[in-house]
């Protein structure tokens, strides 16, 4: 059922009639029958394994409450000397690790073979027909929708109950509910129990300024996806899905920038409509975009896009890699080693290879993601390494790393960095993408721009007329929100004529915009993820 | 108070830290600002911040950083 199909906001319109019918108290159950129905139709058998991720994340949470309770009594005797307790101690600590440890293999194990058993198969299968042991099946596997979503959402869940950041849920519907939200199950965001779960099941009350301002959040998540990401989709999957290199490195850098645009328009739009539901129920999921490509640098980037994920990885990865002995050792030697700031740099150099490993891999399994890692990595990492360097040549030349115009140049670096990066992860091959890259570099020529090339892959001047327009308005709304200013707001202080008017139109444009892309209903990129 | 001012201003020289109260509230600190300051702290205080600790309560202003070390 996807979030552009009428079936899809019909459904939507009947849970939110039902959740403000029923009594209070039941309203939360209302959430999770129609998640589970929304699942059953979009995954039927699949799951089955929603369930089991559902049921063994909640009794391990339980668990792990009650090992830190008991945790904190051994603690608290330890300190008056009781004897045993430091043993206690070790004991409970022990056995909590090993909750945590075989709870996320678990959840973790369906991950594991749904998405990435082909690869492993496909990998491993030359060297076990080499030493006799037949081969492991290779297939495409259809996969339980959100799979990845949820797991980060169930082991985010045991790490912090092991961490003792929370109690843990006792309620079996509602910590279901939490995984299993249908708005954001398909693409996110990845929720956070400590801010999602006591949302879901409080009751909320209709509120008009809520719902309006849910409904323009829906229909500017629509606009991104109709009218931008689909249309502009065409000219992406023209030249991308022919599998090869195009001759002119222009339409190769064209395909890439345009993807970075579509996969914008796509996502945050999905996010956007995911978001725009929930508001009108009274719920706020998490932020998962702030204007990505107003960045600085590609770091930036990271912060201010699939910005969920980003934090997921940085509070489970990131951190608890960089303090672990081993690097806070690295790091203390190198402080008290040498002087050179470029040295004090290489834990979290190191760090950050692991870590965009981890992103890359969570995309999909498929060498060309572990390029894209390496290469957000390298791009990252350099940049933290030689950030000393800059520093220093911005003292040397006066260059005010602030300026108007070197801001400017510092966006249009990241968008190109950006989008060399997107082609390892649209190529359908590293080949491809590698070729791709080659001749944007080696046959390049800025004539392609107008000597109408660009017109030959799907989009015409039409086309391009109604992408430039739209991405103004994206453009404009998005300066506004970097601002501070918000442009829902904005519209709802307007007289009730202008402000229906623009509401008016608004849907108006969406729905004669996107009826001629032609494509049919598009799938949103994330997902497959 | 001081060292630890000395730290973080080696850090984000662009940052005021006397004045500033929200830190990661407001973004100022990038993940891996903190863990600069964390592994300085850890080594010049010989105090051990471990992840549990990182959370924006303790990180948003100078007086917290600053109350976190004084808790080990």
């Amino acid at each position: 059922m996807s979030f552009t199909s009428v079936t899809f906001f019909i459904f939507c319109a009947l849970a939110i009639a039902t959740y403000f019918a029923v009594p209070r108290k039941a309203r939360w159950c209302v959430l999770l029958v129609f998640s589970y129905a929304f699942y059953w139709v979009s995954s039927g058998w699949l799951i089955f394994f929603i369930l089991c991720a559902t049921l063994s994340t909640f009794v391990a949470g339980i668990a792990l409450d009650g090992m830190n309770s008991r945790l904190e009594e051994a603690r608290k005797t330890a300190k008056i000397g009781q004897p045993g307790a430091e043993a206690l101690k070790r004991g409970i600590t022990r056995r909590k690790k090993l909750v945590l440890a075989l709870s996320l293999l678990f959840d973790l194990s369906f991950l594991i073979v749904f998405k990435y058993g082909g690869f492993i198969a496909e990998n491993a299968n030359p060297a076990l027909r080499g030493l006799g042991l037949g081969a492991l099946p290779v297939g495409s596997v259809i996969m339980p929708i959100g799979i990845s979503f949820y797991t980060f959402q169930a082991t985010g869940y045991l790490i912090d109950m092991y961490r003792g950041k929370q109690r843990a849920d006792r309620n079996l519907g509602k910590f279901a509910l939490f995984l299993a939200f249908f708005p954001q199950i398909v693409q996110g965001p990845i929720g956070r129990h400590s801010a999602l779960a006591h949302q879901l099941s409080e009751p909320h009350s209709f509120d008009y300024g809520r719902a309006r301002s849910g409904i323009l959040l829906i229909t500017y998540g629509l606009f991104k996806k109709l009218v931008i990401a689909d249309r502009i989709g065409i000219f992406v999957s023209d030249v991308f899905d022919a599998g090869q290199a195009p001759q002119d490195g222009a339409i190769a850098l064209a395909a890439a920038l345009f993807y970075g645009l579509q996969l914008y328009g796509d996502f945050s739009g999905g996010i956007d409509i995911a978001r725009g539901f929930s508001r009108i129920i009274g719920i706020d999921l998490a932020e998962n975009f702030r204007r990505p490509y107003y960045s600085r640098s590609l770091e930036e980037f990271w912060r201010r896009w699939h910005i969920t994920l980003g934090e997921w990885m940085r509070d489970y990865i990131f951190y608890p890699l960089m303090l672990s002995s081993p690097f806070q050792k690295l790091s203390h030697r190198l402080r008290k080693g040498t002087k050179s700031a470029v040295m004090h740099k290489i834990p979290v150099a190191a760090a950050t290879f692991v870590v965009f490993m981890a992103v890359g891999i969570w995309h999909g399994a498929a060498w060309r993601w572990v390029a894209y890692a390496l290469f957000n990595a390298a791009v990252i990492a350099g940049s933290v390494m030689l950030e000393p360097l800059y520093n220093r040549f911005h003292n040397a030349t006066g260059i005010s790393a602030d300026g108007a115009a070197y801001t400017m140049f510092m966006r249009v670096r990241t968008v190109l960095i950006r989008s060399i990066s997107l082609t390892f992860s649209r190529a359908l091959s590293l080949a491809q993408a590698g070729a791709m890259i080659s001749c944007m570099f080696t046959n390049f020529s800025f004539g392609t721009f107008a000597d109408g090339s660009l017109l030959g892959h799907g989009v015409d001047v039409r086309g391009y007329a109604i992408l430039i327009c739209a991405v103004a308005v994206l453009w404009w709304v998005s300066l506004m929100q970097e601002r501070g200013v918000g442009v829902g707001a904005m519209i709802a202080r307007k007289p009730l004529p202008v402000r229906w008017t623009i509401y008016i139109a608004a849907v108006v444009t969406i729905a004669l915009l996107s009826a001629d892309v032609g494509a049919g209903e598009v799938n949103f990129i994330y997902g497959r993820f | 108070m001081s060292d630890l001012i000395d730290i973080l201003e080696r850090i984000r020289p662009d940052v005021d830290f006397t004045a500033e109260q929200a830190l990661i509230d407001d973004g100022i600190l990038s993940s891996f600002d903190i863990i600069n300051i964390v592994t300085d702290i850890n080594l010049a205080f010989s105090v051990d911040i471990s992840v549990a600790d990182l959370t924006p309560d303790n990180f948003n202003s100078a007086e917290s950083m600053m109350a976190l070390i004084e808790s080990f």
